[in-house]
């Protein structure tokens, strides 16, 4: 959840960051649309400056992105600032957070929220992931969080995790082997076996 | 599929086969009960055993829209005349389609205490249908927002016009702090929240944005939970009486706006032609789906049920290339 004040060009013109020329054209369109002056869509949401500051973004994005040379400085420091901010949140972790316990490390077992911080290094949205999986947020969100509670059965759960690690590109196997194993001792750990 | 089905081997690992969705959107006269109707008959058509409810507690026609006429209706389980909900429900002429007809006698019923709601809201979830379709009043009552926010789904429906989507949203943010005021537990937390729905207040919360980052600050676990809140509340939109390409991509500006406000994602998963089917078959007292089952708005109805199941979303493309 951003403010659109810190939305990135993607962000604002809502596509994806491998989206088509068609694609950028079209969402300008429709960002033009909502956001113009005429629009009922958002008058009563927005007041008339934080609509001008909208359009204006709207403008800045789409002639970054259908201009290559522009686009492609403009990946190239997306991506630096993504670095950066990963590299922040991994240090502060390695200083800050309690280390894992040795059992958990052997047996390599892999938590929601290492998939997240993961994920995030990469600078793909969740949403962007249900966009493209077709799996509910709230199931994503959930596995991310170790939300066990809330997951689906595991039949559904195993080809979510599958999904998502293809998603971005990571060794599914492995994350699937390593989820599960999280997940099958949260379970002994609420009910004890006989 | 069929392994599955035949050897019972996952048959602990059932997914919730019941589904509760509700149609609201503030305004009156955008096509609520039309829309919840209809969903209803469409899902008998694919087979589903269906409940419509007519949840519009004080004016409530949902039986109108479907030729029936009720001997029992919600009235009489809110005032405990009628203890199990079950002896409530009416046949329809269609087949698989149950109603729970809405009172229409006592007033006061419009406005139930809130245990009476939420007694009524759990028995109406414990019936065992495949799907259950709310259709709720005009308005932002408690009532409306309670019912709307326990659903599986909730659909919002909404006319091109500006009053209408005006309303909608003020829909939507109603029970959007609703809900945040249920999750919160601090009493300082849900002050905040009480203020921030009033839109000049003196703390300068204007978004949901500044509201979490106030809640935050004062308490961090608070915070992170109405995040979560965020994440978790995706209401669907469809466009009612759409006349125009414009009025098509409106539900687009619409899913755009209230990402770019609210932080939440909307999804917009169809639009109903303006179509003059419509309106005689509202004059017949017969559901369109039945009476025009090949009109323009019946195709587009079908659509948006499908999408709905499917937890799909229109395309722009499939619009923009028409």
């Amino acid at each position: 959840m951003k403010r659109f004040s810190d939305q990135n060009y993607y962000e604002i013109l809502e596509i994806p960051y491998r989206a088509t020329w068609g694609e950028i054209q079209k969402a300008y369109e429709l960002a033009k649309k909502t956001y113009g002056t005429d629009s009922i869509a958002s008058y009563s949401l927005f007041d008339p400056e934080d609509r001008d500051l909208i359009f204006k973004k709207i403008e800045e994005a789409y002639q970054t992105l259908i201009d290559q040379e522009k686009k492609r400085k403009y990946d190239e420091d997306l991506a630096k600032t993504v670095n950066e901010v990963a590299q922040n949140i991994s240090a502060a972790q390695e200083t800050a957070s309690d280390p894992l316990p040795d059992e958990a490390t052997l047996s390599g077992e892999i938590t929601g929220k290492t998939l997240k911080g993961m994920r995030e290094r990469q600078g793909v949205s969740l949403q962007e992931i249900a966009d493209r999986t077709r799996i509910n947020i709230t199931y994503l969100f959930c596995i991310e969080e170790d939300n066990f509670r809330a997951l689906p059965a595991e039949v559904y759960l195993r080809s979510y995790i599958y999904q998502y690690a293809k998603m971005l590109h990571w060794d599914s196997k492995r994350v699937l082997e390593g989820y599960l194993k999280t997940y099958q001792r949260w379970q002994k750990e609420k009910a004890p076996p006989t | 599929m069929a392994v599955m089905e035949n050897s019972g081997l996952f048959s602990d690992l059932q997914m919730p086969r019941k589904e509760v969705w509700a149609v609201g959107g503030g305004k009156g006269g955008t096509g609520k009960s039309f829309l919840a109707a209809n969903l209803a008959i469409a899902l008998t058509k694919m087979g589903k055993g269906v409940l419509l409810v007519d949840a519009d507690l004080g004016c409530a026609n949902l039986h109108t829209c479907l030729g029936v006429s009720p001997r029992t209706t919600l009235s009489d389980f809110v005032q405990g005349k009628i203890k199990n909900i079950e002896n409530v429900l009416t046949r329809t002429e269609i087949p698989n389609l149950a109603l729970i007809s809405g009172a229409q006698d006592y007033l006061e019923i419009a406005n139930p205490k809130h245990s009476q709601k939420m007694r009524l809201i759990r028995q109406i979830h414990e019936l065992n249908f495949e799907y259950i379709i709310l259709d709720l009043g005009a308005g932002t009552s408690f009532t409306n927002l309670d019912f709307f926010l326990s659903a599986d789904t909730g659909i919002l429906s909404v006319i091109p016009e500006p009053t209408s989507i005006e309303n909608v949203y003020r829909f939507i943010k109603s029970a959007f702090y609703r809900r945040f005021k249920k999750i919160a537990r601090d009493p300082e937390v849900k002050e905040i929240i009480t203020l921030a729905m009033d839109e000049k207040n003196e703390r300068g919360i204007r978004t949901p944005h500044d509201l979490i980052d106030q809640v935050a600050a004062l308490n961090e676990k608070a915070g992170q939970k109405l995040k979560e809140a965020v994440y978790t509340f995706a209401p669907k939109i469809v466009v009612n009486q759409v006349r125009s390409k414009d009025d098509m991509t409106l539900g687009f500006s619409m899913r755009s706006s209230c990402g770019k406000y609210f932080g939440i994602k909307v999804d917009y998963v169809g639009y109903v032609e303006y179509d003059d089917h419509v309106w005689q078959a509202t004059k017949k007292k017969r559901p369109l789906l039945l009476e025009f089952p090949y009109s323009n708005a019946a195709r587009c109805l079908e659509r948006t049920v499908s999408n709905l199941i499917k937890n799909e979303e229109l395309k722009l493309n499939s619009i923009v290339n028409q």
